[in-house]
This record gives structure tokens, C-alpha cells and sequence, in this order.
């Protein structure tokens, strides 16, 4: 049988869960196939809404965690580039309507992306907390200025972003954007998954793990962090731009610190080691504030708990869950058949 | 002119000195526990709506205000307390992002639970007539509250400095700050005085919010904002330093009002310009020390 040596077990068996975890490019295809199917039978406009909201933060996760999880750069001023990457868009998409909106976004990436590399190019002087107080301090500024400059519309953003239409139908519908955004969320996934197991995001977990050795083995650390938190920035730009067009406005709001809190907060919760647990960590938030917000009027009281008790009880965040069930799974197959894979020794 | 230049300095500093005590709290927190607390944002909100709350908006008369305070100080020491006991024992021997996350949880919680308290409106603390008014000086006039905040602030100083350098247990909050399993075997009680910086810090909360009370609308939003600049304060002065928070705080109030009162189109962003230069020229803060951390990585960029 053909493995990939990166997950092979002891015993050559491999079972269903880590082929597919070999295959993350198989597993990201499927559940946005499966994510697509869900959001078009929903029935309601505002939960298709809410699915994609959910989908954007996911992009937004998930590339965060590029810095974060993988280079373990934790960054404050993340939504610094989610907001960029909004106001990008608002500003040609307003002044210049003929301009067709895949464009805009790749434009929006590339602004973003570049003052994640300027900025990364600065801030990689500093590790750690002060690392993550330096961001914090370029987001803060950002939002400073988006707030003051009038051009931008100061307190009350730039709204009025025109959804218009894309292969000639019209992105106002829900679905059709739901569609539209989830494709888009897909494709960056496997380029973000094919960038995990590659060169860069390999030395990147070494950077991680010991940036000193990384650094003898012949490894650029510095460079290295740059690049990432650069990529990082860009597809938090693509983020940021997917949530003007879906929301119509570009608001200061999107650049607050409390924002790149909340995205970090996302990848624990999710599981920062993991490629996709970011994904599900914003899903779940997501959907979790949107749902107490109808229960309860102490959404925000009730969420906190709940948050502190996951926390408290899963510190590797939801995905180090999985292994545990895994493993009960296997255990269990193995007692009701008896089963041993061919490829075992023992078998 | 050059009365307007010291105006404007000593309402500076008066203006830094609700922040070096939240400062304070957290910086003496994460010497023992070595925990960024973002909670802390929130346990000031409590406080400025504790005080709010008693005194019905108006504390009315000295004796009053200063009874006030105590009690305020009280309540925040009880619930810190309250908040070391469940989540924050759990925390010490974990990783530190899930401390940093376990914070941001109890920030939430405790954001949403003065929202269910006290509701969502904002409210408003008036001053006592004792205060009210300016002090004139020749031709320069100080705000009385002000003064009053520069004279807690130096009781503060003074009563942290003996608590920290003379008495024993300012001597074990050191030692287990240096080494926690050390002053262990060495018999010292860890959990207790775990326990009583925690407590301590987070009354330096609640005061600091009761006192910035009457000067601000009290409202939820309070705490991001506050638990952001602290830690801004807290990195710059050096982590774990309070002469360091105290310097940085300082700093930062007399930059903003001197901005504000010549360069106003530069309010509001002076704080987090200093910050950036302090942090490319002096990454271990201004009166941090480069080997505290015992990283052998700490400072290296490769």
C-alpha cells in the first residue's frame, strides 16, 4: 500500500482518520463540497448569512494561524491587515465600479500582503511579548488613522460597498455569495495546505520549535518569520475584503486590537497545531456567539464561560480532541472484528 | 507661555497615574505568575462601577470619598480572590498561551457579567465639591482633583516600596517571583503568596477604576481599552518593574497632554509611537532587565 512516510504508524497500519489527515487537500475539497451543500438548503437568508460570515473568519483563522500556529509569531495586529484588506476593497470598489471584484480582491491581498512585509520586516527585530506588543502598537495606529482620516469616513467607515455580480449572477442573492466566498475560501485552503507541508512551513515549525537550531541548520529564521507573517497578512487581507463585500461596509471596527484577540482566541480554541482546526475553532465561535445572542441576554457572560471551561478542560484547543476519540475508534473496530491490518506484523 | 507648559505637565502626570496603578497590578501579577492578565482590564471596569454603585453617582462629602475607596479596594481583593481561586490556580503549570486565553475568557465573562449588574447605559460619577475647581499658583492652574491624584499616588509609592523591600513578605513575593519551586523547598508558602499578589493586584485595579471614575463615563467598553494601554505601560517600563511602571506611565501622560494641548493632531497616537521606538531601541523595556527571563533565545532575532 502506498503511505506517506510523514504518517506512517509503528505498526505500517494505516487506519481511515490518518489516510485522510495524509490527504489534507482531499479533506478541505470534501468539507467545503459538504459546507456548500449545507448552506444552499438552509432555509432561512439569515443563517446563510451567518454561514458566510462563518466561512470568512475561517479564511481569516486559518491564515492567521500561519504566524501564529506555525511560526508561533503571536500578533496583535492581525486584524490590522483584515481591515486593510476591507477598506482596499471599499475604496475601489466605490470609486471605481467598472473594475471587476476578483480583481479588487487580488488587489486588496497584495496591499495587505505588502504591509505585512514592511511591517514584518521591522517587527522581526523582536520575539515573544514584545513581539505581539509591536503589533499591537501598528494595529492600534492604523485604526488611529482610519478613525481620523476623513477620506476613509472616519467613526462611521465606508459604507454603501455594492455586492454587483459575478459570471453574470448577481452576489446580492445569499447563496449565490455563500457559494461565491465558500470557492474562494476553498482554493486558499489548499494553497495555505500545500504551504504546510512544504520547504517553508516545515522550517517554519522548526523556527518554532527552536529558532536557534533551525537557525544552525542552515535556515534563515529572520527571513523565514518575514515570509510567513507576509502570507499571513495577505490572506488576511483576502478576509478582510470577502467580509466588505459580504457586510456593504468597511468599518474601523475591522482594525480594533480586540479583533486580532478574537481571531487568536479562534486558533486555541481551535487547535493551533493543527492545519484546519483554526477553521472549526472560528466555525464553532462564530456560530456559538450568533446562537447565545438569540437565547440569552448575557450572551456575552454565558460565552466567557463556556469559553473558560473548554479552555480549562482542552488546553490543545478542539482539535487535540481528536486524537483521544481516535484512538477510543480504533480500539473499539479492533474489539468487535478482531480486525488487524494486513500490513501489520503481527497479522 | 511657559505657564501653560507646566499646566499642561503636571495635568500630565496626574493623567498617567490611574494607569500606573492598573499597571502596577498587572506587572506585579506577572512577576509572580508570569501571566499577561487581560481580566485586569476587566476588574478595573468593576471597580469604577462598584464605586459608581454605592455611592448612588455622588459620593458627596471627603470622609465619604475616602470610605468609598476602601470599600471598593475591599470588594475587588474578595473577588480577585474569587477569580484566583477557580481559574487561575489551574493556570500556573500550563502553557502561556492558555493562561493569555484563559484571561481573555474571564474578560468576556466578567465584561458581560457587569452588563447583566448594571446593565448597558453608561453612567456618570460626579465630583465632590472638595474637589472640584483649580488650584491657582501665580498664573498656573491646576486642577485640584489632579493634585489629589498625585498624592494617592505617592502614599502608593511609598506603601508598595516598604511592603516589597522591607517587610518579609515583600522578601518572599521576590523569592518566588525569582524561583517559585525554590522558595518552596526554602519553606516558603507559594499557594498563599500567590494568592495575596493576586488579590492585592487586583484591588490596584479597582482602585485605579474608582478613582478614574468621576473623570470618564463609566461604561463596558472601559476595559479593552484600558487593559491595552497597560500593557503597553507594563512592556516599556520593563516587565515585572514597578519603578519601570511608574516611569512609563508617567511618561505617557505627559506626552499625550503635551500633545494634546500643542500637537493635537497627534492625540492619541504619541502613546503607541513611544511605545514602538522604546521596543526597536530597548526591546527589554526601560528599566527591564535582558537575563530576567532565563531564555537563553530571549532577544535573539537570528
Amino acid at each position: 500500500m502506498h503511505t506517506n512516510s510523514r504518517f506512517e504508524t509503528e505498526s505500517g497500519r494505516v487506519p481511515l482518520f490518518r489516510r485522510l489527515s495524509a490527504a489534507p487537500s482531499a479533506v478541505i475539497v470534501i468539507t467545503g463540497l459538504t459546507a456548500i451543500g449545507i448552506g444552499v438548503t438552509l432555509r432561512k437568508e439569515n443563517l446563510v448569512f451567518l454561514a458566510t460570515t462563518c466561512v470568512i473568519y475561517a479564511l481569516f483563522a486559518v491564515s492567521t494561524n500561519i504566524s501564529f500556529g506555525w511560526a508561533g509569531l503571536i500578533s496583535f495586529g492581525q486584524a490590522a491587515f483584515f481591515g486593510a484588506g476591507g477598506y482596499t476593497f471599499a475604496l475601489i470598489a466605490t470609486y471605481y465600479e467598472m473594475v471587476p471584484h476578483v480583481i479588487i480582491l487580488l488587489v486588496a491581498m497584495l496591499v495587505a500582503g505588502t504591509m505585512a512585509l514592511l511591517f514584518g520586516l521591522v517587527a522581526t527585530k523582536l520575539t515573544g511579548v514584545e513581539f505581539a506588543m509591536l503589533t499591537l502598537v501598528f494595529g492600534q495606529i492604523l485604526w488611529l488613522i482610519v478613525h481620523r482620516v476623513k477620506a476613509l469616513g472616519g467613526e462611521s467607515g465606508l459604507p454603501g460597498v455594492r455586492r454587483g455580480e459575478l459570471f453574470g449572477l448577481s452576489l446580492s442573492s445569499e447563496r449565490v455569495f455563500f457559494v461565491a466566498s465558500t470557492l474562494c475560501v476553498m482554493v486558499s485552503f489548499l494553497f495555505i495546505s500545500k504551504l504546510r507541508y512544504s520547504t517553508l512551513g516545515l522550517s517554519l515549525s522548526a523556527i518554532r520549535e527552536n529558532p536557534r537550531k533551525a537557525a544552525s541548520l542552515g535556515i534563515s529564521v529572520r527571513p523565514i518569520r518575514v515570509l510567513a507573517f507576509a502570507i499571513s497578512g495577505m490572506f488576511a487581507g483576502l478576509a478582510g475584503g470577502l467580509f466588505t463585500l459580504h457586510q456593504g461596509i468597511a468599518s474601523p471596527n475591522m482594525l480594533f486590537w480586540l479583533l486580532s484577540g478574537q481571531v487568536i482566541v479562534m486558533c486555541i480554541f481551535g487547535g493551533r497545531m493543527s492545519l484546519l482546526g483554526p477553521a472549526a475553532g472560528a466555525v464553532l465561535m462564530t456560530v456559538g456567539q450568533w446562537s447565545l445572542k438569540s437565547v440569552s441576554t448575557s450572551s456575552q457572560l454565558v460565552f466567557g464561560l463556556l469559553l473558560l471551561v473548554v479552555v480549562l478542560m482542552l488546553p490543545g484547543g478542539l482539535a487535540s480532541a481528536v486524537g483521544p476519540v481516535r484512538r477510543a475508534l480504533d480500539r473499539k473496530a479492533k474489539s468487535v472484528i478482531g480486525f488487524r491490518g494486513k500490513d501489520s506484523p503481527i497479522a | 507661555m511657559s505657564s501653560e507648559i507646566i499646566a499642561a505637565v503636571i495635568a500630565g502626570v496626574a493623567s498617567g497615574i490611574p494607569q500606573f496603578i492598573v499597571a502596577s497590578g498587572l506587572t506585579l501579577i506577572y512577576g509572580v505568575m508570569r501571566i499577561l492578565n487581560f481580566a485586569h482590564g476587566a476588574l478595573f471596569m468593576i471597580g469604577a462601577y462598584i464605586f459608581v454603585a454605592i455611592s448612588k453617582g455622588n459620593a458627596g462629602s471627603f470622609p465619604a470619598w475616602i470610605a468609598l475607596l476602601i470599600v471598593t479596594a475591599l470588594g475587588l481583593f474578595v473577588l480577585g480572590y474569587g477569580i484566583e481561586s477557580t481559574v487561575f490556580r489551574r493556570l500556573y503549570e500550563k502553557d502561556h498561551s492558555i493562561g493569555l486565553l484563559a484571561s481573555y475568557a474571564l474578560l468576556l465573562a466578567l465584561d458581560g457579567a457587569t452588563e447583566v449588574v448594571w446593565g448597558s447605559s453608561p453612567r456618570i460619577q460626579r465630583q465632590i465639591p472638595e474637589f472640584k475647581g483649580n488650584v491657582k499658583l501665580g498664573d498656573i492652574r491646576i486642577a485640584q482633583y489632579d493634585i489629589v491624584l498625585i498624592a494617592i499616588c505617592g502614599l502608593l509609592v511609598v506603601t508598595l516600596s516598604i511592603l516589597l523591600k522591607k517587610t518579609l513578605l515583600g522578601k518572599r513575593i521576590w523569592a518566588v517571583s525569582q524561583d517559585p519551586s525554590m522558595s518552596a523547598a526554602l519553606g516558603i508558602h507559594v499557594r498563599r503568596v500567590q494568592i495575596y499578589v493576586f488579590c492585592a493586584g487586583s484591588a490596584l485595579a479597582g482602585l485605579a477604576g474608582a478613582l478614574v471614575a468621576p473623570l470618564v463615563s463609566v461604561e463596558i467598553g472601559l476595559g479593552p481599552t484600558v487593559v491595552a494601554q497597560s500593557f503597553a505601560i507594563v512592556i516599556i517600563g520593563g516587565l515585572g518593574s514597578i519603578p519601570g511602571a511608574l516611569v512609563a506611565a508617567i511618561l505617557f501622560g505627559l506626552i499625550e497632554s503635551l500633545a494634546a494641548s500643542f500637537v493635537p493632531s497627534l492625540a492619541g497616537f504619541s502613546i503607541f509611537i513611544g511605545m514602538g521606538i522604546i521596543l526597536l531601541l530597548r526591546p527589554q523595556g526601560l528599566f527591564g532587565n535582558k537575563h530576567y527571563r532565563n531564555d537563553p533565545d530571549y532577544g535573539h532575532a537570528y
